[in-house]
């Protein structure tokens, strides 16, 4: 539903008028009714004619004027009117400015984009130009010093950033390593320190996207020391950061993380450890973490890079009091199976949350194992949760031949799970 | 006699003025707190690259959850916009609402659909469900239609949320067409909050009249052509970039748009679902779990994004303006009626103090003060005369902050998303921005009147909607 901010304009007008009738026109009212009649001016008359009011002695005199010029009939009757009014003609006065300046801003700023948009396409060109002159040419003739200059200007800078994003995006090898001589020759690496010290949060985080792009290690200590800031956003960056620039060990900076590491954050490391295939050394260290996040972000990592040195502390953490580190443990369990901790998975499922038995039925169907076959009966005629037994029968379903008479065999002597056990055997579902 | 007149004209007197100063105060103090928090986002979000969430394994799981009745206009191009969405753990619930038209035969033949023994657990209660369809073509694997008997739109919704298994719901009107990359920006949100849960995300809803579509998706932004749609372009884009905002930074937003909001399925399951007995769903739904997780004393979020995420047409004539109006009145004052409890309960924080008394005061009673202030300035006329000098300095005041609050929105989205790039658009949005308050907004006035009266003589029921649908013949007209 819509806010009604319209419910303002007529509201006021006929309300907060009240308020100043009850005081100026419910005393004068009489006074002004005779004074009219005098004058034998027609209420329609009075308002057609620029009329105003003065108060004297307490007592309003209806003035007609008639041979004063236009200007003058607005001043007098803006000088002689009630304070309220004044007040009022006042706010008119600034909001019709506000309108004229608004509508002016607007159109400013449509035209500034305009134009900003073709200077930014010129500048595009233009530097795509000088940098392929200066990776591609043996001798190029540029002049760095005024090139330096025009990249102090923040514009500047980040359209040429761009650029040699761009080109290094598709260029490696020698034209590469020239990329990167480029940031060295120009104010580039200047600018970024620059940035990365400001006090303005997004400049901070400009700042770090450029030392990334630059491989400026140098400053992987500084940006590391930003993982704990208090700004979600520059904690995302840096963290992305160090484990882009920290080649030796790019999960490091899990050590100095105090601040809880988002859903969002793990999800932007996992895609940038995919994007650019960086090695991830053992992560078993982290599973002692103060930071709860950050031992359930290793355990999804784990399972995804399927660090199987890690199973026997994984073994040990399944009993952790904490639900979610639990569910991660059932997950990372589930992608290297052993025998150990299959009956593992069996012996905590009965005191799982459903979330967690969910989680372990997934485990246990991905190898069809016949062993299973017991366990799932177990839980076909125990468990009392909808989805966990749909989850169940699928097992079962999934295992020819004997899960599959076994799900037979239940759906006879259990009526109520025959919707279940149809659901399950449907593959379209 | 004559004193006791007096005290009570000077009571009114000063309650009209108060009322309006803090009217007046808290549409400013929305709008600061909106040019803020937008700022912000557009600041923080100009860094971020959603296609992160697209391959990632640790994305959570979605249902789309789209009631239909009588769509069959339009039915099979939005399925088809539904399953395009960028999004990788999903699924889309069609519930057939009892159509009497041939909505479902055309889905069956469309997607190539058959029944299936679908069981799923009834959490809410729900009206009977006739069969459930699953696509033979693995293509559409993602797609499942319910087809039930009718319950309104609550109830379809409620069928959904029983037959998902997904973490989050999204409840989106499927008359409506979303953007591509709306799911993506959609849960950021409840993925980026460590410190409290994400109970509820909404986004801004923009208007497709006159915009071309084309296999349910905007090829072409066009600003409406007809003056009552675009003048809802205006109401929009004030609404969402300038109040939803605002309430979104405060935490205390009541509203999530019907049209497209995603959900924490568990909490909406334990709040008992969309409640049937009301035509503002929307807005009941988003309270009762807000009022549950404080009852609770969880810490919770319900958060606005300001990005473009769906566009839906809106009425282009008054008959079906009214009765959408009058719908959205009578669901402000149940949910304000079932949730009394909080008006200015402490317990409930800013719910209880700001946000409920907000919606009381300055949505609900807004539109009867009004009335009734014109009839007291007829009486006053009546009873002799009235200060014109005031009154006349005082339209001209209302208007002018009227249009200045107007332009403000325009500016915002000039600022931000700028989604009509045609200058002309923009000139003609601005003019809108003028005839609004002449033209419009007394009709609004009277349709919410409308709705009151209909409230209290307990004429419900959802009122018609004429849609134009997409079809190519409406495409840029």
């Amino acid at each position: 539903m819509i806010l009604k901010f319209k419910y303002l304009k007529l509201l006021v007008i006929a309300l907060t008028l009240f308020f100043f009738l009850g005081k100026v026109s419910a005393n004068n009212s009489k006074l002004l009714y005779q004074k009219q009649k005098a004058d034998s001016i027609s209420f329609s008359d009075s308002l057609l004619n620029i009329e105003y009011f003065t108060y004297m002695n307490e007592h309003i005199v209806f003035h007609h004027e008639k041979n004063v010029n236009y200007s003058d009939r607005i001043l007098k009757f803006y000088e002689s009117s009630h304070l309220n009014v004044k007040i009022l003609l006042w706010l008119v006065g600034y909001f019709f400015l506000s309108v004229l300046v608004l509508i002016l801003i607007i159109l400013i700023h449509r035209m500034r984009d305009i134009s900003r948009t073709k200077c930014s396409d010129m500048l595009k060109e233009r530097y795509s130009e000088l940098v392929t002159s200066l990776v591609f040419d043996d001798n190029p003739t540029i002049d760095l010093p005024s090139l330096n200059s025009e990249l102090l200007n923040s514009f500047n800078f980040d359209v040429f950033l761009n650029v040699l994003e761009d080109l290094q995006m598709n260029i490696s090898g020698e034209y590469g390593e020239k990329i990167k001589s480029v940031f060295n020759n120009t104010e580039l690496k200047q600018q970024t320190l620059l940035r990365l010290k400001s006090k303005k949060w997004h400049i901070r985080a400009k700042g770090i996207r450029s030392a990334v792009l630059m491989n400026f290690v140098e400053v992987e200590e500084l940006i590391a020391n930003m993982v704990n800031d208090p700004l979600m956003i520059i904690q995302t960056e840096s963290e992305l950061a160090a484990v882009q620039l920290d080649k030796k060990n790019p999960m490091s900076f899990l050590s100095k993380l105090v601040t809880p590491l988002s859903d969002w954050e793990q999800l932007t490391i996992i895609d940038t450890i995919k994007r650019h295939n960086i090695y991830i050394y053992s992560l078993a260290q982290w599973l002692k973490s103060k930071n709860k996040t950050v031992v359930v972000f290793v355990l999804r990592l784990i399972a995804m890079l399927k660090q199987t040195d890690a199973t026997p502390k994984i073994m040990e953490l399944i009993d952790s009091p904490d639900e979610q580190i639990r569910y991660e443990c059932i997950n990372c369990l589930g992608q290297f199976l052993t025998p150990e901790s299959t009956i593992k998975l069996k012996k905590i499922f009965v005191d799982e949350t459903v979330e967690n038995k969910m989680g372990i039925l997934d485990a246990l169907s991905k190898s069809n194992d016949v062993k299973n076959i017991s366990f799932y009966n177990e839980v076909m005629n125990s468990e009392k949760n909808y989805n966990v037994l749909i989850k169940t029968a699928k097992a079962l379903n999934s295992i020819e031949d004997e899960g599959q008479k076994l799900l037979l065999l239940i759906s006879t002597q259990n009526k109520a799970l025959i919707p279940i056990i149809n659901h399950a055997k449907d593959s379209r579902i | 006699m004559y004193g006791l007149f007096r005290v009570i004209r000077t009571f009114i007197d000063s309650g009209i003025l108060i009322y309006s100063i803090f009217i007046f105060l808290t549409f400013v103090v929305l709008a600061i707190f909106s040019a803020f928090a937008l700022v912000r986002y557009l600041r923080k979000n100009s860094y971020i690259d959603y296609s992160a969430i697209l391959s990632s394994p640790i994305a959570p799981s979605v249902s789309l959850i789209a009631p239909a009745y009588n769509e069959g206009k339009t039915i099979i191009a939005n399925i088809r916009s539904l399953l395009s969405i960028h999004y990788s753990n999903f699924e889309v619930i069609i519930v057939n609402d009892g159509s009497v038209d041939d909505s479902l035969e055309k889905i069956i033949k469309e997607y190539n659909l058959e029944l299936v023994d679908f069981a799923f657990n009834p959490n809410i209660s729900t009206k009977n469900v006739k069969g459930i369809y699953k696509s033979a073509n693995k293509a559409f694997s993602k797609l499942v239609v319910i087809d039930k008997e009718n319950g309104g739109k609550a109830d379809a919704l409620n069928t959904g949320i029983n037959l998902s298994t997904k973490k989050y719901i999204a409840a989106i009107d499927v008359d409506s067409v979303l953007e591509q990359d709306a799911l993506l920006k959609m849960i950021k949100p409840f993925l980026e909050e460590e410190k409290s849960r994400v109970i509820a995300t909404g986004g801004v809803i923009r208007i497709a009249n006159s915009c071309k579509v084309e296999d349910g998706r905007i090829v072409e932004v066009n600003l409406p052509k007809q003056l009552i749609p675009r003048i809802q372009v205006l109401e929009y884009t004030r609404a969402f970039l300038m109040g939803r905002m605002a309430w979104s930074r405060l935490n205390g937003l009541l509203l999530i748009s019907g049209a497209f909001g995603l959900f924490d399925r568990e909490i909406v399951v334990k709040c008992g679902g969309y409640n049937p007995n009301t035509v503002g769903e929307d807005m009941e739904l988003v309270v009762r779990m807000r009022r549950y997780m404080h009852e609770r004393k969880e810490k919770y979020r319900v958060v606005y994004i300001p990005d473009p995420l769906c566009w839906t047409e809106v009425p282009s004539d008054l008959k079906t303006l009214g009765r959408q109006r009058n719908r959205w009145t009578r669901g402000t004052m149940d949910t304000l009626w079932f949730h009394k409890k909080m008006l200015f309960n402490p317990r409930y924080g800013i719910l209880g103090m700001y946000s409920y008394p907000y919606w009381l005061f300055f949505e609900w009673l807004a539109p009867i003060i009004e009335t009734i202030g014109i009839f007291y300035f007829f009486l006053i006329i009546a009873l002799g005369n009235p200060n014109w000098s005031f009154f006349l300095s005082l339209i001209l005041f209302v208007y002018f902050f009227a249009v200045t609050f107007s332009l403000w929105a325009i500016l915002f989205e000039e600022l931000s998303y700028r989604r009509y790039k045609k200058s002309n658009e923009m000139i003609k949005i601005i003019i809108t921005a003028f005839l609004e308050p002449v033209f419009y907004h007394p009709l609004t006035v009277w349709f919410s009147l409308r709705g009151n009266y209909h409230y209290l003589i307990r004429k419900r029921g959802w009122g018609k909607m004429e849609r134009k649908g997409f079809s190519p013949k409406n495409n840029g007209t």
